[in-house]
């Protein structure tokens, strides 16, 4: 089997051709998910800055993410060197960083990003690990739309 | 589990560059200074199990539909 073509079973958009560029490997997984290695990228829409990132072993394990610089500004994870070095990276900088939302139900307005545990990527090897910010400004519920200022 | 009874200003090590010196105690409150290589993350116990619930959240209440969040944000933007 190569791996053009592959299909891949999503929550949201149900089956979607995979391209392998959306293909990310988490080493560690992420924390509460341990055991799932393989994530892929998944846009609804090229304009929509909120993207999937969903498992491509259980199509119900999907997290929103998105990335910070579109919802606030001046936020950089302070992480340890070992959450870099474990996906080949020397410096935060280098990596691609999103922010795993959660939207409490029936109440989107309220939605929150995780400044805490931010998801960095490598975006030459395509690797990822959710770190964790020592900075303590950065809160595990930060409500999105309260800091986008019009 | 290693069980040890230190005095203020004592300290233990683990490994030989991973120092731990309890710094303060007050009440049911000790206060504790780390020493450890940068490469090395230290965090309370409660952030990483913080951190799983959340995940946990985030994968339970995602919706169906991106579509929504991002009308949400650009209602905020404008």
């Amino acid at each position: 089997m190569t791996k053009t073509g592959r299909t891949l079973e999503t929550k949201a958009l149900g089956k979607i051709t995979l391209d392998p560029e959306q293909l990310l490997s988490f080493p560690e997984g992420l924390y509460g998910f341990r055991d799932f290695h393989e994530f892929a990228l998944v846009e609804e829409s090229a304009e929509n800055p909120f993207k999937w990132l969903q498992s491509t072993s259980d199509p119900a394990l999907a997290f929103i993410v998105i990335q910070p610089e579109l919802i606030l500004s001046g936020y950089r994870p302070e992480v340890a060197r070992e959450d870099l070095q474990s996906i080949g990276l020397s410096g935060v900088d280098e990596s691609l960083v999103f922010l795993i939302v959660t939207i409490p139900e029936n109440d989107p307005e309220s939605m929150t990003a995780n400044l805490q545990g931010p998801v960095l990527i490598n975006k030459t090897t395509k690797q990822g690990r959710q770190a964790i910010s020592m900075n303590e400004k950065h809160v595990v519920r930060l409500p999105v739309l309260s800091q986008v200022d019009a | 589990m290693l069980v040890l009874a230190r005095k203020i200003n004592e300290s233990i090590m683990i490994g030989d560059d991973i120092e731990i010196v309890v710094v303060d105690i007050k009440g049911d409150q000790i206060k504790l200074g780390i020493r450890a290589p940068r490469s090395v993350s230290v965090h309370r116990a409660e952030i990483f199990k913080e951190i799983q619930e959340q995940n946990k959240k985030a994968v339970e209440s995602a919706p169906q539909s991106l579509g929504k969040l991002k009308n949400l944000l650009d209602k905020k933007k404008q």
